[in-house]
C-alpha cells in the first residue's frame, strides 16, 4: 500500500501525493523558505479548496515547499492499482513527477504525484 | 505458348474498419484494430495536450486516448459528451484508444489508391467503401506525429 495525501480538484481527477516525501505540513505564513511550488498550477488543475498550507520536502538543495489546500485527505492506494502513464505522455513537462494514475470503475480517479520531483523542478 | 496464364490477376484487397471521427469518415487497416469498445470513461491527465486528453483502462493497463479530431483541428472531444465507441489500435509497440462517433463493420475493399490524399494529414491513400471514398489512416504517420516515432 502507498500512503498518499489527496488533493481534491475541480477537474475530473484528484491528485494523490506520496506521503513519504512530505516531512511535515505547516501553515503557509509560517514557512520562511523558498517560494512554495504551486502543485496545482504546475499540473494545470484547480484545487477545490484554497491552498493555505505547505508541505515541506527535503531535497539535496535544502528544504522546499509545495502549496497545499487547507484540508487534506489521507489515504492509501494499493500499489497494483497505480498504472504507469503510456509513453505518449512523455513530453509532458511533469512526466517524471507523475507516477501514474488509478483507474477506478467508480469514483474519482487519482493522478499519483511524486512531490520531490516537483520540488526539485526536474522534468 | 510461353506458359503464362491467361487468367486475370486477382484484384488485391485490403480489410479496413470505417469509422466516423469529428463528423468525417475515415478508415483504419483492420489488422491494426485490437478491439472496438463501447463508451469508456476517459481519465484526464493534467496538462496533457488537447489531442491526448487522457487514458482509458484496457486489459489491465492505461492506454493513451488519441483525439484525432483535435489533432486535425476539427474540434476536440467534449468532456461531457463521450464518443459512442472507443477503437483500440495497435501502434508499433503500444496501443492508442481512438474515440469515434460511429464504427462500421470491417469490409474488404480493393487495395488503396496509390495517390496521396492531399486533404488528410495522416492518410497516404484512400479507399472506397459502399460508394464512399474515405482516407485510409496511415498509423505510422499518426504515431510519428504524436510521438516522433512509431510506438505508443
Amino acid at each position: 500500500m502507498i500512503s498518499v495525501l489527496v488533493v481534491r480538484t475541480r477537474g475530473g481527477s484528484d491528485l494523490a501525493i506520496l506521503a513519504r516525501a512530505v516531512e511535515r505540513i505547516v501553515r503557509e505564513d509560517a514557512w520562511t523558505g523558498p517560494e512554495p511550488v504551486d502543485l496545482c498550477a504546475a499540473l494545470g488543475v484547480e484545487p477545490a479548496e484554497p491552498q493555505r498550507r505547505v508541505g515541506v520536502i527535503a531535497t539535496a538543495e535544502g528544504d522546499r515547499a509545495i502549496a497545499l489546500p487547507g484540508h487534506l485527505t489521507v489515504g492509501e492506494i494499493a500499489r497494483a492499482d497505480v498504472y504507469a502513464l503510456p509513453d505518449a505522455f512523455r513530453d509532458l513537462p511533469l512526466w517524471r513527477a507523475i507516477l501514474g494514475v488509478t483507474l477506478p470503475e467508480k469514483g474519482r480517479p487519482l493522478v499519483v504525484v511524486a512531490p520531490e520531483s516537483l520540488a526539485r523542478g526536474t522534468r | 505458348m510461353n506458359g503464362a496464364t491467361s487468367a486475370a490477376p486477382l484484384a488485391e484487397t485490403t480489410s479496413v474498419l470505417p469509422m466516423r471521427i469529428a463528423g468525417d469518415l475515415c478508415a483504419v487497416p483492420a489488422m491494426a484494430v485490437e478491439e472496438v469498445l463501447g463508451m469508456r470513461r476517459i481519465i484526464a491527465i493534467p496538462s496533457a495536450p488537447a489531442h491526448l486528453p487522457g487514458v482509458v483502462a484496457w486489459r489491465g493497463r492505461a492506454v493513451a486516448v488519441l483525439d484525432l479530431g483535435a489533432l486535425l483541428g476539427r474540434g476536440r472531444l467534449a468532456a461531457d459528451a463521450p464518443a459512442d465507441r472507443m477503437v483500440i489500435i495497435a501502434v508499433a509497440d503500444g496501443a492508442l484508444a481512438v474515440p469515434a462517433e460511429a464504427v462500421e463493420a470491417v469490409v474488404a475493399v480493393p487495395a488503396a489508391r496509390a495517390a496521396r490524399v492531399a486533404s488528410h494529414r495522416f492518410a497516404s491513400s484512400e479507399v472506397e467503401v459502399g460508394g464512399r471514398v474515405m482516407p485510409l489512416l496511415d498509423l505510422t504517420l499518426v504515431a510519428q506525429a504524436i510521438l516522433g516515432r512509431g510506438g505508443a
